[in-house]
């Protein structure tokens, strides 16, 4: 037998889910999460395997375990805990017209207490060197910087030729020794000198926060008994190893929502559905596409920081459980104003004053906790209303996020689900999978094992069709090495998107290649040869 | 004769980006850019043409490559300091002002830092009124100033300068150059005088810029200011239902199909992109063409939005603007019509200009 744990810090509560094998779901639990995040998974992990014993699960079972947190989001956020920082920039003599650092928060900047360089070298978009890399200065810039505790390198074009970067690593070893961490970009994000810089400097930005996650989760594991391979959820649907999530903490980044997303394909076996999430204060609205969210081809901020992350295309929308409902019947007002967490304390339901979307769901039978004699005084047409307005708003957001015309598959998630009704405007069927309490947890503890490939090619010499082969076997192969099960790899993404204005017939091309974790043995084989995103 | 500050900066960089009409490529580098030359204590000086000397010597200045390049290859910031020393010891001439090229996306900007740097003034006009991808499609370039000589110079400090037969030549030799030094460098040409920049040139299209931007970031009535002061006409409402990308000879052509909502429930507008927007048919009737602007504009927020980031489900404002009338005459209409795109119908404005 063997089983695997998912957890999932979010927001409000943390889940655990234990599953079998086959996929089966064997125990769940939810536990608030904590402001130190680390209890809160202390607490859940306790919980689902008290359930466990329950059902005579042997935890000695659990081989694998995986965790999607929030730690690093909530670090950058709040700006705790982060790491002093030196940021390397190869490109001189390109690429001074804009500094590092130039258009981030300044509170965020003196956090770092960063010093920045820009030194010679760098790659042009077809590989070749814009200038040699200069050696002496990455050295004189590394006694310098001694005493940092992280350093972010990013070199032009590194998603095209990480030479540079991979140099300058070795040269800022030989002197600063191991202690240091090294974050190189090709690592971290696509092409967008700034928008990868500034990820690569949260990266190193992170570096304590990750070892005190990664510890954290390895003690929860360990005072539970558990001997299993650990792993994180990153925010693609895909998972890392633990000694990779110490190097590229910020690929854990919003990991939450992607995990909701994939969780609601497993639970309902649909790859192509639109996802309703509701929350107790929002409703996210996502899109499955072969089992994995759809990105979103926006510039993400996190924290103040402009960044080019892959991050699910969503839409929020200021409607949940907690939202409050203002006003007569004839003329209501639907949020978005929401009591959030105070759910228990402040709905009438539970014996507070302020009238939310759960006491409505309440009052008209759509859903049953708390005490409805609470509620009884409550005009039918004012829930009527309230109703109403909230189809709209789903239906509305349902409509924003739909690419045909068509009625699509919905899938209802989520502890506010009771507000999307089963005849929705836009949607062929509404599906409410059991466990959807759940479904981060499960995304996290199916998340398959990924490669991905994102650079510029040449298409003139060899034919678009010989370099996209090449660009799918690249991705295949980094999903192997990542610890992918070689014969059940796919490729799940392919993006091609011609370099404009420039004649030669270049173009950059992304593909992402994933598969399910290979046996253990494979995998533990895959992880001496080092891991890859 | 007035400084420019960061306000106004990010003003004109919306603006350009209205004023790109898909194309240009994106003015946040170039604005982030100008910012920091503000920081470092330089000025940018626009000036009125008409308040200098016409005799002045002047030059075009501008970027040429591929915006992918110059989000990832970022300037050095001299490169243009350097074509433009190289133009002025090629002609012996020693230029007064600089007149931008291409008031729409990231070429909107780059004039600017050149103008901080060397302390002079940019003329507050440019060759286009919109962006467009050629070296010959510039009305400096139809009403008779030649690009030739161009001197073109990379963040290495390599420069090269080219004299050509004509315009097109040009194009083609530019273009190629700049495959060499890295898919993009910064270009000085149309070397001539203030007074022949403005006969040729399209006036005060960066003060229009910064008014539009405005408009854009604060009015609570967008579209009817937009109406009111550049005569822009939402033609389309609706949904981006497919979209199609296919690369040729380095631009990016496709086309966008967009499903109406509301008032244009059951109708479909498809809108042809080169790089630029070219043309928008309703139910495959030609309703706005090049050389009149063509805009998609986020439903909400009416932010303008480039060829490169528009997906599928996104709701958008389709919004034409006239064109300046330089467009409209027939030699101009030869080189900026849909003909001059291989479409087999001529050019009609979608909205009179008032």
């Amino acid at each position: 037998m063997s089983l695997r744990l998912g957890i999932d810090v979010g927001g409000t509560n943390t889940d655990a889910v234990i599953l079998d094998e086959s996929g089966t779901l064997l125990a769940k639990a939810k536990r608030p999460t904590t402001p130190d995040v680390t209890s809160g998974i202390r607490n859940v992990l306790q919980a689902v395997l008290e359930r466990a014993d329950g059902q005579a699960i042997d935890r000695r079972d659990i081989r694998q375990a995986m965790l999607g947190t929030t730690h690093c989001t909530n670090a950058i956020v709040e700006r705790k805990g982060l790491s002093s920082v030196a940021i390397l920039r190869i490109g001189a003599p390109a690429s001074l017209a804009i500094p590092p650092l130039a258009d981030w928060p300044e509170d965020l900047v003196e956090k770092l207490q960063a010093h920045a360089e820009i030194v010679e070298g760098g790659h042009e978009f077809d590989g070749r060197e814009i200038v040699p890399l200069n050696e002496r200065a990455i050295l004189d810039f590394a006694h310098r910087v001694k005493g940092v505790r992280a350093i972010a390198v990013t070199g032009i074009f590194a998603p095209v030729s990480d030479a540079h970067e991979k140099r300058a690593e070795e040269l800022l070893r030989e002197v600063l020794g191991e202690d240091v961490s090294i974050s190189l970009s090709s690592q971290i994000g696509s092409v967008g000198l700034l928008e990868r810089e500034n990820a690569t400097i949260l990266n190193a930005a992170l570096t304590d926060v990750a070892i005190r996650a990664t510890q954290a989760f390895s003690d929860a594991l360990a005072e539970a008994h558990i001997e299993a391979e650990k792993f994180f959820a990153q925010n693609d649907g895909t998972l890392m190893r633990l000694d990779y999530a110490l190097r590229y903490p910020i690929l854990t980044v919003a990991s939450g929502p992607t995990n909701s997303l994939r969780g609601a394909a497993y639970l309902t076996g649909r790859s192509d559905a639109v996802v309703i999430d509701v929350g107790g204060t929002t409703s996210d609205i996502g899109v499955l596409l072969n089992g994995f969210p759809r990105e979103s081809s926006i510039a993400v901020e996190i924290g103040g920081v402009r960044t080019n992350f892959r991050m699910p295309d969503l839409i929020s929308m200021g409607l949940g459980g907690g939202t409050m409902v203002i006003g007569e019947a004839h003329r209501i007002r639907v949020g978005p104003e929401s009591v959030g967490y105070r759910l228990t304390s402040e709905s009438r339901i539970f014996g507070g004053r302020v009238l939310t979307m759960s006491d409505i769901a309440v009052r008209s039978g759509r859903a049953s906790f708390g005490d409805p004699e609470r509620v009884a005084d409550v005009a039918e047409s004012l829930c009527v209303s309230a109703l109403q307005s909230a189809h709209d708003m789903l239906a509305d957001g349902l409509d924003r996020m739909k690419t045909s015309a068509a009625g699509v598959p919905v899938i209802a998630v989520g502890g506010g689900s009771f507000l999307i009704p089963d005849e929705m405007v836009g949607a062929s069927e509404v599906l409410r999978p059991e466990n959807s309490d759940v479904a981060n947890a499960i995304g996290a503890a199916i998340a398959q094992v990924s490669g991905e490939v994102d650079r510029i090619f040449s298409l003139e010499q060899r034919g678009r069709q010989a370099v996209l082969d090449e660009a799918k076997q690249q991705a295949i192969d980094a999903a192997v090495q990542a610890g992918a099960d070689a014969s059940a790899v796919q490729i799940i993404e392919v993006e091609e998107i011609p370099l404009a204005y420039l004649p030669g017939n270049a173009a950059r091309i992304r593909v992402k290649a994933a598969g399910p974790l290979a046996s253990l043995t494979a995998a533990q084989t895959a992880a001496g040869q080092g891991a890859e995103r | 004769m007035r400084e420019l500050r960061e306000e106004n900066l990010r003003d004109i960089s919306v603006g350009a980006a209205f004023l790109g009409t898909g194309g240009g490529g994106n003015p946040h580098i170039g604005l982030l850019t100008a910012i920091e030359v503000l920081r470092q204590g330089f000025h940018i000086r626009l000036a009125d043409p008409v308040e200098l000397d016409p005799g002045t010597p002047a030059a075009a200045m501008f970027g040429i490559g591929a915006p992918t390049v110059s989000v990832e290859k970022i300037r050095n910031g001299s490169e243009s300091v350097t074509a433009l020393e190289a133009l002025q010891r090629h002609t012996g001439q020693e230029f007064g002002a600089i007149a931008p090229i291409e008031v729409g996306g990231i070429n909107s900007m780059v004039p600017l830092t050149l103008s901080a740097i060397t302390g002079l003034p940019v003329l507050d006009l440019d060759g286009m009124g919109r962006a467009f991808p050629e070296v010959q499609m510039v009305t400096y370039s139809i009403y008779g100033i030649s690009s030739s000589p161009m001197a073109i110079a990379d963040e290495r400090g390599n420069v090269s300068v080219i004299e050509s037969l004509n315009d097109r030549w040009m194009e083609r030799l530019v273009r190629s150059l700049v495959v060499v030094k890295g898919g993009h460098a910064d270009a000085v040409g149309f070397h001539s005088t203030v007074g022949e920049f403005l006969r040729s040139g399209i006036p005060y299209t960066f003060t229009l810029a910064e008014q539009i931007g405005r408009i854009i970031r604060g009015s609570s009535d967008v579209w009817g200011e937009l109406r009111e002061t550049v005569g822009s006409d939402v033609v389309f409402e609706g949904k981006i239902s497919d979209l199609e990308r296919k690369t040729h000879a380095g631009f990016s052509r496709g086309v966008a199909t967009v499903e109406g909502m509301g008032v244009y429930r059951g109708t479909t507008l498809k809108v042809a992109f080169q790089n630029e927007n070219l043309v928008a048919s309703m139910d495959g009737d030609p309703i706005a063409t090049v050389p009149d602007l063509i805009t998609f504009m986020d439903f909400d927020s009416a932010k303008p939005l480039t060829t490169e980031v528009i997906r599928y489900g996104m709701r958008v404002r389709v919004v034409v603007t006239p064109c300046h009338d330089k467009w409209r005459t027939p030699e101009a209409l030869a080189v900026v019509g849909p003909e001059a795109f291989g479409y087999p119908f001529a050019y009609r404005p979608g909205v009179e200009s008032g």
